[in-house]
C-alpha cells in the first residue's frame, strides 16, 4: 500500500502512514438514526402544528414554539458534531514501523497505545452478524506476546484486508531485522 | 420569573459554547488530516454561532410573564 500525507503527533521522522482506519460507516449511521428520528419529529411538528394546536395561533405562541425548535436545533446540531467528533477521532493507524491505537471517550478522555510489529503474535478477524457479513465490518483482535495487553480494532471495514496488511508488514519489518520479538 | 429563566438560560448558552469550544481545540489538537478539519471547524463554528444568535434572539422575543402568569396555554 501507498503511504498516506497524514501527520500525527508521536511520528518518527522516517515513519509512513500505511493505513488509517476508523469504525465502519454503518456504526455511525445506527449512532446518528435517533438524531435523524427526533430531526424528523421537529420538521413534522413544524408542518402539523397549525393544525393541532388551533389555539396556539397568535404571536406570543408562535414565538415560543420558534424558540423551542431553534434550542431542539442546536441541541441536535452539538449532539450530531458530538457523535462524528467521537467517531473521527476514535483511529487506529498502521504505520510502517507500529500500529497504533487512539481511542477518544468524550472530550475530555483521550488514551493512545503503540504496539511494535516484533510483539505482534496473532491476528484474529471476527465478523458477526447479519449487517457485518453484507457490508464486510468486523472486529480485529492484535494479541500481543507476554501479557501485554492486545489490541481491538472495533467495527472496522475491510478486516481481512486490515489483517493482510498487517501481517505483510510485520514480516517486511522483521526480514530487515528490526522489531525482534521478545525472547521468553 | 423572567430572571431566573433568563439566568438558565445563559448558562445553557455557555455550557454549549464551552462544549464547542472544547470540540474545535480537541480537533485541531489531534485531527491527523488538518486540510480536511479546518474547513470542518470553519462550518462547525458558523452553524454553531448562527444557531445561538437566532436561539438568543428568539429568547427575549418570548413573552413569558404572558404565558405563566396570564395562564393562557396551561
Amino acid at each position: 500500500m501507498k503511504p498516506l500525507d497524514y501527520y500525527f503527533s508521536s511520528q518518527n521522522p522516517n515513519e509512513k502512514i500505511i493505513s488509517l482506519i476508523h469504525r465502519h460507516w454503518f456504526n455511525i449511521l445506527v449512532q446518528y438514526i435517533p438524531v435523524f428520528g427526533l430531526l424528523s419529529a421537529m420538521i413534522l411538528s413544524i408542518i402539523f402544528y397549525p393544525y393541532i394546536f388551533s389555539d396556539f395561533s397568535n404571536d406570543s405562541a408562535r414565538i415560543l414554539f420558534y424558540f423551542l425548535q431553534s434550542l431542539f436545533l442546536l441541541l441536535m446540531w452539538i449532539y450530531g458534531f458530538v457523535i462524528w467528533f467521537d467517531y473521527y477521532l476514535d483511529v487506529w493507524i498502521i504505520t510502517t514501523e507500529r500500529v497504533v491505537n487512539v481511542e477518544q471517550k468524550g472530550l475530555f478522555s483521550r488514551k493512545v497505545s503503540e504496539l511494535k510489529y516484533g510483539h505482534i503474535q496473532d491476528v484474529s478477524t471476527s465478523v458477526k452478524g447479519f449487517f457485518p457479513t453484507i457490508l464486510n465490518f468486523g472486529d480485529i483482535n492484535v494479541q500481543t506476546a507476554a501479557e501485554q495487553s492486545h489490541f481491538t480494532f472495533l467495527s472496522v471495514g475491510n478486516p481481512y484486508a486490515i489483517k493482510a496488511e498487517i501481517m505483510t508488514q510485520q514480516k517486511r519489518r522483521l526480514a530487515e531485522g528490526h522489531d525482534m520479538p521478545p525472547q521468553i | 420569573m423572567f430572571a431566573i429563566l433568563s439566568i438558565l438560560y445563559i448558562l445553557f448558552i455557555l455550557t454549549v459554547s464551552i462544549v464547542s469550544f472544547f470540540m474545535v481545540t480537541r480537533l485541531q489538537e489531534y485531527s491527523i488530516n488538518p486540510t480536511f478539519t479546518k474547513p470542518l471547524i470553519i462550518i462547525f463554528i458558523t452553524i454553531t454561532i448562527f444557531l445561538i444568535i437566532i436561539n438568543f434572539s428568539l429568547f427575549f422575543q418570548v413573552p413569558f410573564e404572558e404565558i405563566f402568569f396570564n395562564n393562557i396555554y396551561f
